[in-house]
């Protein structure tokens, strides 16, 4: 039942999301721009709403529960959550499951018919989006973790915050190559030889995994 | 069986639930052999803890009241006399109604007349108690 | 006495530094329906908060059924067995009646269609109303249902009848009268409504700034509790506050009012000696008894 609940929380985001993309379809074809000519910038676009998309469905907190500004940052309904006989790490992980398949589920079916429009062959295809899967969940990690210490507004914007933050570090930092933002550039899975998209797939997994860990811990000591 | 208790009052509920039941008994609301309702039905009809229940529902069996059989539920009592409590009662009545008179012409107001009839009466219980505590 | 189905030792609780609990010893035996009454701040749901371990205590020890709640893994086997109602009584506003109490349903494996039915019946709920547009008193009812229904051992309610009307009030009363009768369930709720509290319970535990002042069966507390008036032809002499076997004393100008404890007639006695004019028993109510414990400066 805690599935169905989660799903219950965020059913309409999740319509919400379908409809920009589809939008931006709509803008891509109504336009009659050559995808091949914008395909870079059209990608990015499309991973931006990935990134968006995978904090929006995060809120695995067991903070917010979907109302805005609450006087003590959670809404009532979550003492109720809490005095049901589960331990708060299974509430925390159907809840970040959900979420998470959610939004891989999104970026499945948005990202197949955009790579495959791109130009790129099955295998290319499903191993960009796969690392799509893969490094969304760094964004989807970090807004879980921010979801357990504020509300939903600040963690809505930090979490893009942090993404923004991620996106300009690619520049400078001497671990760009970890940066799981790559794992989103087409150049990362066509380019010859050696696997370029692996680093950018494990900077993700390790960025996520510590999202998670440091979520647990807080959740462990939370008072309510 | 009316039964009405005031939650309120300074008297222990089980001694009020007591109080009208045996007055039921008395009046022949209830008669002898005749069962009483469940604990469970007074409990939750009046909305009352069951425990005091069946405190009063001991009490009344200790004194000789009613018989409480097992899994059965409360029986009043067969063996008890009520002619003599109940011409007590019409006699206490009596003696009420012309001390009631005397106090009212000494010029007491009915609300008065009621604080001084519940010290005196709280004291009484006092005296008695401390009557039997000394014995 | 062994058979406690709450007891705690040492509670203690602060918020940002203020101290919330001072020491909370609590011991609820089963099969009683406990008031636990107090001033608003004086940590009645910190209290229960710490029973369900929505709130870590500073110190001392929480025991349920008879074993110590100190972990996660503890507090969850724990809460299989309790119902809780919160303050703020907030359920899902995504949800349904009907869909709030099918999503409860699987967490408790003793969960009594029966008694679902029977509530959803008395407390007149819409299974298909979305959770947001129930009065309050409905929503109270819909937890009250999801607390009961459950099969629960023992209930921990907060406020359980506040802004309810009477009608419904005495609905609840009734249903948690039932529930303590037929399944022998154990009842710890807080509460303002002191008359329902004196209809209700059996024992009574009352809070005050972080401390237990009161704490035994509500019959004992009245038949040893008496509050004696005097009245004296001067001014009530100050002997009055150091009469042994008095609690709390309040004189003005000519009359005294004592709580007296315990062997009142040797209370009576002492006070008859400093002779005055006229001398009252009378009983203690709760609300009495309330005001007395908690308007100590």
């Amino acid at each position: 039942m805690l599935w169905w609940k989660a799903w219950m929380e965020t059913r309409w985001r999740l319509a919400f999301l379908v409809a920009c993309f589809a939008l931006l379809w709509a803008e891509g074809l109504l336009f009659g721009v050559p995808l091949v000519r914008l395909r870079a910038a059209f990608i990015l676009q499309y991973a931006a709403i990935w990134g968006i998309a995978a904090t929006m469905l995060a809120g695995a907190g067991l903070n917010s529960q979907t109302t805005w500004g609450t006087s003590t940052g959670y809404h009532g309904s979550m003492l109720f959550t809490l005095s049901l006989p589960v331990a708060r790490r299974k509430l925390f992980a159907v809840r970040a499951g959900a979420g998470a398949v959610e939004t891989c589920a999104l970026i499945v079916i948005t990202g197949v018919p955009l790579v495959r429009f791109a130009g790129l062959g099955w295998s290319a295809a499903s191993l960009y989006v796969a690392g799509a899967c893969v490094c969304s969940m760094t964004a989807y990690a970090i807004s879980a973790l921010l979801a357990c210490v504020t509300g939903e507004m600040w963690q809505l914007y930090g979490s893009w915050g942090a993404l923004g933050a991620l996106g300009l570090s690619m520049r400078y930092a001497p671990l760009a190559r970890f940066n799981p933002l790559r794992g989103f550039f087409l150049s990362a899975y066509t380019a010859a030889a050696h696997f370029p998209w692996l680093d950018a797939w494990i900077g993700s997994a390790l960025l996520a995994a510590l999202c998670c860990f440091t979520a647990v811990r807080i959740l462990d000591r939370k008072e309510y | 069986m009316e039964l009405r208790i005031n939650f309120s009052s300074g008297v222990p509920i089980y001694v009020q639930l007591m109080e009208q039941i045996k007055h039921a008994v008395e009046i022949g609301a209830v008669r002898a052999g005749e069962q009483l309702p469940a604990i469970r039905k007074v409990a939750e009809d009046l909305a009352m803890n069951p425990n005091t229940v069946v405190r009063a529902y001991r009490e009344l069996e200790r004194d000789g009241i009613l018989e409480l059989r097992h899994g059965s539920g409360a029986y009043v009592s067969a063996t008890r006399t009520t002619a003599a409590k109940t011409a007590a009662i019409e006699r206490a009545g009596g003696i009420l109604a012309e001390a009631l008179e005397e106090v009212a012409a000494l010029g007491l107001t009915e609300a008065e007349t009621r604080r001084v009839f519940e010290s005196e009466f709280a004291q009484g219980r006092e005296r008695g108690r401390t009557t039997r505590r000394r014995s | 006495m062994n058979d406690l189905v709450i007891r705690t030792r040492g509670l203690r609780k602060s918020y940002d530094g203020s101290p919330a609990l001072r020491g909370i010893d609590l011991a609820v035996p089963r099969g009683s329906i406990c008031g636990f009454l107090g001033r608003n701040g004086a940590g009645k749901t910190t209290t229960l908060k710490l029973l369900l371990n929505l709130l870590r205590p500073d110190a001392g020890e929480i025991f349920l059924f008879g074993d110590p709640v100190d972990s996660e893994t503890a507090a969850v086997a724990a809460r299989r067995r309790i119902g809780f109602v919160t303050e703020e009584k907030q359920l899902y506003p995504f949800m349904t009646v009907g869909q709030t109490i099918r999503f409860t349903r699987p967490f408790f494996p003793g969960w009594r269609r029966d008694l679902e039915a029977r509530y959803l019946k008395i407390f007149h709920l819409p299974e298909s109303k979305p959770v947001p547009k129930l009065s309050k008193g409905m929503r109270a009812q819909l937890m009250l249902l999801l607390a009961l229904a459950r099969g629960a051992e023992l209930l921990i309610l907060d406020e359980p009848t506040d802004g309810l009307d009477p009608a419904v009030t005495e609905e609840v009363l009734q249903a948690l009268a039932g529930l303590a009768a037929t399944e022998g369930t154990s009842v710890f709720f807080s509460s303002h409504h002191l008359a329902e509290v004196e209809q209700i319970a059996d024992r009574v535990c009352l809070i005050d700034r972080g401390q237990i002042v009161i704490d035994g069966a509500l019959d004992d507390l009245k038949t040893d509790c008496r509050r004696i008036l005097l009245v004296f032809s001067g001014d009530a002499p100050a002997a009055v506050a150091a009469l042994a076997g008095v609690d709390h004393v309040r004189t003005r100008g000519r009359t005294a009012s004592l709580l007296a404890h315990g062997d009142t007639d040797a209370t009576l006695d002492r006070a008859r000696e400093l002779q005055p004019e006229s001398v009252e028993v009378h009983p203690v109510t709760l609300k009495e008894l309330f005001l007395d414990h908690v308007k100590e400066a």
